[in-house]
């Protein structure tokens, strides 16, 4: 995903929301009000999104953001 | 990106102060490396396993394999902890084949492949075989509703007759703290109070099954499962069952990871409080019990009353001291039901479904 210069991590997941989710019970799974839903772990190349200033978290050029949900499945 | 970022300070491993911290710990909020986080991982489920004896030496373990995250960290860290510390078990795999064409078709194609990369016997035994029924065919008659209320009545004894089939008596799963917790939380929510006190056991045995269950998870979060799957870039399957999960179970679910949002701790809190729940000894169920002695199905889904004598189910042969066991209990409703639909062709489907889960709910399995 092409990201302007400068933003973070929020900005991101409302980027998804607006152009990758297409109805709003796939938009359910993901987001929850504007935050990513609790549940879902968010790794920033490979690390833990929770050690490296979550939603603040200042995108670089090829980041990898992983999003794998605890919801569901077992 | 034209000017070269400074890079964010790396985060050191709070264990080994070496190496740069991948994850925080949801029990203990702790920042560590990947390398200390197999360790710790892997050491508390020995730890856990070691505490509750779960295995004796010698012993023919099945595990209960799904495919899924939880079972396939389950089945790699059971094979890593068996070699390292030497417990001396055999280890399979048993699958339960529910019959839900593009869910469980695919996740057994991965049981499939943990089998070669674990090199375990794999044993899948089948809804249609055990009882004439997929779930497939359980929905389209029932409905969708009460699907996991078949399923999970069905599940308990196609993983019984796997296992007795194999000659193992101990049957692994990989219900972690999360799921414990969730079930604590709902049973407490339902008032539920024998379902609550047995919910949290990381063992149980009882006396309609000749095999017991136990949850080397019961400590272990699923983030950190999911983690571990992860990082170790174990061969899972992660698509979710197409029936949709128990309602109320998905309402417990999302509260609990609310609360976890909160304040990490609270999965474990759960189950420690769930652990100091004990009830007063019931004189007045005994006595409800012998009068309706014919109809008493336990909470664990047996029915003897008087474990001195065993009886078989008259139309599957499985261990009941019922006329029928629970699962055909079950069918025989739902044969019922389908000749109605037929005769009809009438959508009483639905409403045939919610009569058996209430029928279910008085009985209280
Ligand atoms: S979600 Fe329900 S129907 Fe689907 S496999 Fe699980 S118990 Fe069975
Ligand atoms: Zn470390
Ligand atoms: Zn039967």
């Amino acid at each position: 995903m092409v990201m302007a210069d400068g933003q973070v991590l929020k900005d991101l997941l409302l980027q998804i929301r607006d152009t990758l989710i297409k109805t709003p019970q796939d938009l359910e799974v993901f987001l929850e009000g504007e935050s990513i839903r609790p549940g879902i772990i968010v790794l920033i190349n490979d690390t833990d999104w929770e050690l490296e200033g979550e939603e603040m978290y200042e995108l670089q050029n090829r980041d990898l953001i992983t999003f794998t949900s605890t919801l569901h499945g077992g | 990106m034209s000017t070269a970022r400074v890079p964010r300070a790396k985060i050191l491993c709070e264990l080994c102060h070496d190496r740069k911290a991948i994850m925080k710990r949801p029990k203990n909020l702790q920042k560590i490396c990947k390398e200390c986080f197999y360790h710790v991982f892997e050491t508390e489920i020995h730890n856990t396993i070691i505490d509750a004896n779960l295995f004796q030496r010698g012993e023919k373990v099945a595990i209960g394999a799904s495919g899924g995250k939880d079972s396939t960290v389950l089945a790699s860290v059971l094979k890593t902890l068996n070699e390292r510390y030497d417990y001396g078990l055999e280890l399979v795999l048993l699958s339960i084949d529910e019959g839900i064409v593009g869910y469980r078709d695919d996740s057994l194609a991965t049981v499939k492949r943990n089998q070669k990369q674990y090199d375990m016997h794999l044993e899948i035994v089948s809804y249609k075989d055990l009882f004439k029924w997929s779930m497939d065919e359980i929905v389209a008659c029932a409905g969708v509703r009460s699907s996991c209320t078949y399923c999970g009545v069905m599940r308990r004894q196609a993983l019984d007759r796997g296992a007795t089939k194999l000659g193992i008596s101990h049957v692994v799963t990989g219900h972690n703290a999360d799921d414990m917790a969730e079930t604590v939380l709902m049973n407490l929510l339902r008032g539920d109070t024998g379902r609550l006190e047995k919910s949290v056991n990381i063992l149980t045995e009882s006396s309609g099954s000749p095999v017991k269950r136990s949850k080397p998870f019961k400590y272990t979060y699923q983030k950190e499962i999911v983690l571990y799957a992860h990082y170790k870039k174990l061969d899972y399957f992660s698509t979710e069952c197409t029936y949709a999960p128990e309602a109320f179970r998905g309402t417990a679910r999302v509260l609990l990871k609310n609360l976890e949002a909160v304040r990490p701790s609270c999965i474990i809190d759960i189950i420690r409080s769930g652990e100091q729940l004990k009830l007063r000894p019931k004189k007045q169920r005994m006595r409800v019990s012998a009068v309706a002695q014919e109809v008493e199905v336990k909470r664990d889904g047996s029915v003897s009353l008087k474990p001195e004598s065993s009886n078989t189910c008259e139309r599957c042969g499985y261990l009941s001291n019922n006329r029928i066991c629970q699962a055909c209990f079950l069918l025989e409703g739902l044969e019922k039901n389908r000749a109605k639909v037929l005769i009809e062709g009438g959508n009483t489907a639905i409403a045939g479904a919610a009569k058996i889960t209430r029928e279910l709910e008085a009985l209280s399995f």
